[in-house]
């Protein structure tokens, strides 16, 4: 087939380009949020390329100077409760063996390993949605509002998630010591 | 009794259970005051920082590479299309116009003297800043965030991208820096390394001077003086302003003063073999470094 239009520049060339960078800057704390959802290498693997394929399949529809994060997030979040809406429970084994021989990062060094696994544990044993509240209020710093729209609920709902978090958490690690 | 209930309530529904976020003065003035209370905020704060800190599975980089790989590889499903060039005789005036726009862009890029040679663009240029970032965070709570944030990509960043075996190099020094940075805030410490640090770069800057390259001169002597100013002056400074300067802390601010005279020696030699494009900045460089080792020189000799 041939038309008569200007040749292709590099740039417009296979489209790989914005998902490499969007893989790069944001493949982590994608797979971080849902590890802690799923609690199995596999599954969260499975689930963080669908949420890139998705991503990608979407990249139209993000609004350019929105927050790019939680959007993901909110795609992985989708992605995981299609698949796994009758799943319970975390595989807390398989947490355990994954935190055998990975290289100890700086909060290891002020806190003891064994402390990790029990929060592990505590966390594996509140909802989905609760562990999900909790671990995107404290490790990606968004705001209820925000973690309120990744998960499609509302801002107090998130709130209150937190509070059920903290609560039991707190309980279960002071009943472990 | 009604005052730690309301503590207790905020401190589990709020999105940052910490003092400095309290909402009334009453609160804040309750949880320095009431033992409980503040047990409970630091039991949130620990619990928090502990799951925040908690290593990623290292089959999540595994994971990452695999697709990028994946991608990398499969072809178009379109399929190709022959595409007529057009070809136009002349140029219009406009496409003239657009052409000196870009050329003058360009020069400006190059030469201007607060030049927008964007070090922090590059991976090392970015790890120096993220090292910077965390220095200047004075807790460790705010350290680890900063970590937690930022370590993950770039450190993807080092291992995927094509560095010089001496970028990369650097680029490792760095993430170890980085380490190192979230364990302890120790000001002099920090001070050591990042001279190291500077040291290296400072030696990089002087082979790219020899071989002519300018770019690279410029990049690297401005990452040099970023490292100057943010990470060792900085640092020395919060140590001369700390209450506890003991002997070992002022033979050690000494070494730093000789130190510091050596890198300027280096800087003077770096001027007078580098390319002409990158001497502005390295002028500028000495002029910082030359500033703020005036001012600590007379400061050493009245204290």
């Amino acid at each position: 087939m041939v038309r008569d239009v200007p040749a292709p520049t590099g740039s417009d060339a296979g489209g790989l380009d914005p998902l490499a960078s969007m893989v790069n800057e944001y493949w982590t704390p994608v797979y971080r949020m849902l590890y802690q959802l799923t609690g199995d290498s596999h599954d969260t693997e499975d689930l963080t390329q669908e949420t890139f394929l998705r991503a990608m399949d979407r990249l139209e529809s993000f609004q350019t100077g929105t927050n790019m994060r939680a959007w993901l997030f909110r795609i992985a979040a989708n992605a995981y409760f299609d698949v796994h809406r009758k799943r319970k429970r975390l595989k807390i084994a398989s947490l355990a063996e994954d935190l055998v021989g990975t290289t100890p990062q700086p909060g290891e060094w002020l806190e003891i390993s064994e402390q990790c696994a029990l929060l592990k544990a505590a966390m594996a044993e509140l909802s989905e949605t609760t562990r999900t509240v909790f671990h995107l209020r404290v490790t990606e710093d968004l705001s209820f509002r925000a973690i309120g729209e990744v998960l499609d609920t509302s801002e107090e709902a998130a709130r209150w998630h937190m509070h059920q978090a903290r609560t039991k958490l707190l309980q279960k690690m002071a009943k472990s010591t | 009794m009604e005052l730690c209930e309301q503590t207790r309530d905020w401190l589990l529904h709020a999105e940052d259970a910490s003092r400095e976020s309290c909402p009334s003065l009453d609160l804040g003035e309750h949880l320095k005051s009431c033992y409980a209370c503040g047990q409970l905020a630091t039991e949130i704060k620990m619990m928090e920082q502990a799951w925040r800190t908690m290593p990623v599975p290292p089959a999540c980089h595994q994971a990452q590479a695999a697709f990028l790989r994946e991608f990398a590889q499969r072809k178009p499903t379109v399929a190709p299309v022959v595409y007529k060039l057009r070809f136009r005789p002349r140029m219009s005036r406009w496409a003239v116009a657009a052409m000196l726009l870009l050329t003058a862009g360009l020069a400006g890029w190059l030469f201007l003297p607060d030049n927008q040679v964007r070090a922090a663009d590059d991976v090392v240029g970015r790890l120096i800043e993220w090292n910077l970032d965390l220095a200047q965070a004075s807790t460790l709570e705010a350290r680890n965030r900063l970590y937690a944030t930022r370590q993950p990509g770039l450190h993807t960043a080092v291992h995927q991208e094509d560095l010089p075996a001496e970028d990369r190099a650097l680029a490792e020094s760095l993430l170890d820096n980085g380490v190192t940075l979230v364990s302890l805030v120790d000001p002099m410490g920090e001070a050591d390394r990042f001279t190291d640090l500077a040291d290296r770069v400072l030696d990089r800057a002087d082979s790219a001077a020899k071989k002519g390259n300018s770019n690279e001169t410029t990049r690297l002597v401005v990452h040099y003086r970023r490292l100057v100013e943010k990470g060792i002056n900085a640092n020395l400074d919060k140590v001369r302003a700390s209450p506890a300067l003991d002997g070992d802390k002022k033979r050690r601010l000494d070494k730093h003063l000789l130190r510091d005279e050596k890198r300027l020696k280096k800087l003077e030699t770096l001027l007078d073999q580098a390319p002409e494009a990158s001497r502005r900045e390295i002028r500028r460089t000495m002029e910082v470094s030359r500033k703020k080792h005036d001012h600590k020189t007379s400061k050493g000799k009245k204290g």
